[in-house]
């Protein structure tokens, strides 16, 4: 290709520039489209991993060793230690104060303020749950594929944490069924599961709050009529601010990082 | 990189706009006098990539905004929530793209107040409406009210509407100008293709793999290549790009050439 290098003036060369760079550009945008589902997802995976094996996850929390012997000292939480079945329902008044009500940081799904209602009948305001780690589920109560098995994740993460953190972590499970989940429905379904716990919030809001707390965990969903919904499938883990710190996409994937997150958010409360 | 790949496709799509950028559709005229919404019937809608199995969306009868939401809208919007100015409002619901076309957080600077707002987050957009006592347009709605023609409910019906819309789709100016010049159609709705992109209710919706154990955005492998063979009607450029757009938006982007507009 001599004859390129032999056109040496800026003024041959601008014309070429610009094509070029409109074919780059072009390309990228082709790339960006077609070229990979991260662009859309957020999430790393190739289309093997999509078929609903392989977690692909976005840990943005400072990787610190597990230390299995420092438990915090809950003894102000003795509310919530005893995991029955029975929920305590006063068990609410004694979560911890946020540390001098500072500022959320502004990556906090907890600016999110309208109230959600729970299975208690109850409101809840996303920022009353600041003060210790959380792990949010998106799922509906009809859903009899996937969802069970989300909400199997969020059982194993509470499982294999230690007894203290477990009882003081929330477990938040959010319906995208706004019509059909009434707080008495996911009451039944929060007991059917064993799962009517002090710690566990199931939670259903108005068709715009659903759609923002989604919008804001990249969950994805649709409502295809005849009361199914399409949905991707997505456990996050939320530091004691609100601030997601670990994202499992897909089912059936490995919770480590989940569980090394909530360890993590919880070290930084004390 | 999501980012920036989103901002590359954003360019990509501005730089075919502004070379294709001829003179605007002549007969422009300034919006008639009339009530800010209108009703529309509602009706079924066939979205262009069903989820497997679904059948049209039954659309009810809603009310739509005649205009997109403009920039002097929008600033009284933040001068009464002040939540809302670009230096207040937390990264979650708007990334650093948010009005960043303002001179100050309640001062247009050189946009033009009668123009589109556009540089707002799905966050800001879906707030705005709900202040008004409205809401964003789900997506079948919105498609609902872009498928008419000049004439009647159904634009295929009528000669070259196809054309016409995607004429107007990418012949774009890359400032937008002021709302309500666009000719008005069946339901006497302007600006729908030759102005902007729009917001969406269901903003993350795009996705389309029913309850079932398999992830991820089906749609975008069926806007692209072989994969488009699964859209319902394969002449509609136009609204492949439209279906595209919306695939890769997350609620906190904002962007020059994307603006809003409230139903009810």
């Amino acid at each position: 290709m001599g004859h390129t290098t032999a056109r040496t003036t800026s003024e041959a060369r601008a014309p070429r520039r610009w094509a070029l760079a409109a074919l780059v550009l072009l390309a990228a945008g082709l790339l960006a489209a077609c070229g990979g589902r991260e662009a859309a997802t957020g999430a790393g995976g190739s289309a093997a991993e999509a078929e609903g094996a392989v977690a692909s996850q976005l840990v943005s929390a400072p990787a610190q060793p597990a230390d299995h012997t420092d438990h915090a000292d809950h003894s102000d939480h003795a509310d919530h230690a005893g995991r029955s079945d029975h929920a305590d329902h006063g068990a609410h008044a004694h979560h911890p104060e946020p540390l001098a009500a500072a500022p959320l940081p502004g990556t906090s799904i907890y600016h999110l303020a309208t109230p959600f209602t729970d299975h208690r009948g109850a409101p809840l305001a996303l920022d009353a749950l600041r003060g210790q780690p959380a792990v949010f589920v998106m799922f509906y109560g009809d859903c009899t594929t996937a969802c069970p098995l989300l909400v199997r994740a969020a059982e194993e993460i509470e499982a294999a944490l230690p007894a203290d953190l477990a009882a003081t972590t929330r477990f938040v499970m959010v319906s995208f069924d706004t019509e059909r989940d009434t707080p008495e429905r996911l009451g039944a379904y929060a007991q059917e599961k064993g799962l009517d716990r002090a710690n566990w919030h199931w939670l259903v809001g108005s068709p715009l709050q659903t759609r923002q707390l989604a919008t804001l965990l990249g969950v994805q969903y649709r409502d295809a009529g005849n009361g199914m919904f399409a949905h991707s499938n997505v456990v996050t883990v939320l530091d004691a601010d609100g601030v997601p710190s670990a994202r499992l996409e897909g089912l059936g994937v490995k919770l480590e990082p989940a569980i090394e997150a909530v360890r993590t958010a919880a070290k930084a409360t004390r | 990189m999501t980012h920036v790949l989103r901002f590359l496709i954003g360019l990509t799509l501005g730089l075919a706009a502004t070379q294709l950028a001829a003179a605007r559709a002549q007969g422009a005229r300034p919006a008639a006098p009339g009530p800010a919404m209108v009703e529309i019937p509602g009706g079924p809608v066939e979205l262009l990539f069903p989820v497997e199995g679904e059948e049209p969306v039954e659309v009810a009868p809603f009310r739509i905004d005649v205009l997109p939401v403009t920039n002097a809208e929008f600033l009284a919007f933040v001068e009464a929530h002040p939540e809302w100015a670009r230096s207040a409002v937390p990264q979650v619901f708007a990334g650093p793209g948010y009005l960043a076309g303002w001179a100050g957080d309640l001062d247009l600077g050189a946009l033009d107040p009668a123009a589109p707002a556009t540089q707002v987050s799905w966050f800001a957009a879906a707030a705005y409406c709900e202040a008004r006592g409205a809401r964003l347009p789900t997506e079948a709605e919105w498609e609902l009210v872009a498928s008419a023609g000049l004439e009647g409910p159904r634009g295929v019906d009528e000669p070259g509407y196809r054309e016409r819309v995607l004429t107007l789709t990418t012949n774009r100016a890359p400032v937008p100008g002021p709302v309500g010049q666009g000719e008005p159609n069946h339901y006497g709705v302007h600006d729908l293709h030759g102005l902007v992109w729009e917001w969406v209710f269901d903003v993350g919706s795009s996705m389309a793999t029913g309850d079932s154990r398999s992830e991820g955005d089906r749609r975008l492998q069926l806007v692209c290549g072989g994969g488009s063979a699964g859209a319902v009607d394969k002449s509609d450029y136009a609204a492949f790009l439209r279906y595209a757009f919306r695939s890769g938006l997350e609620g906190g982007y904002s962007s020059g050439g994307l603006g809003f507009r409230c139903a009810g």
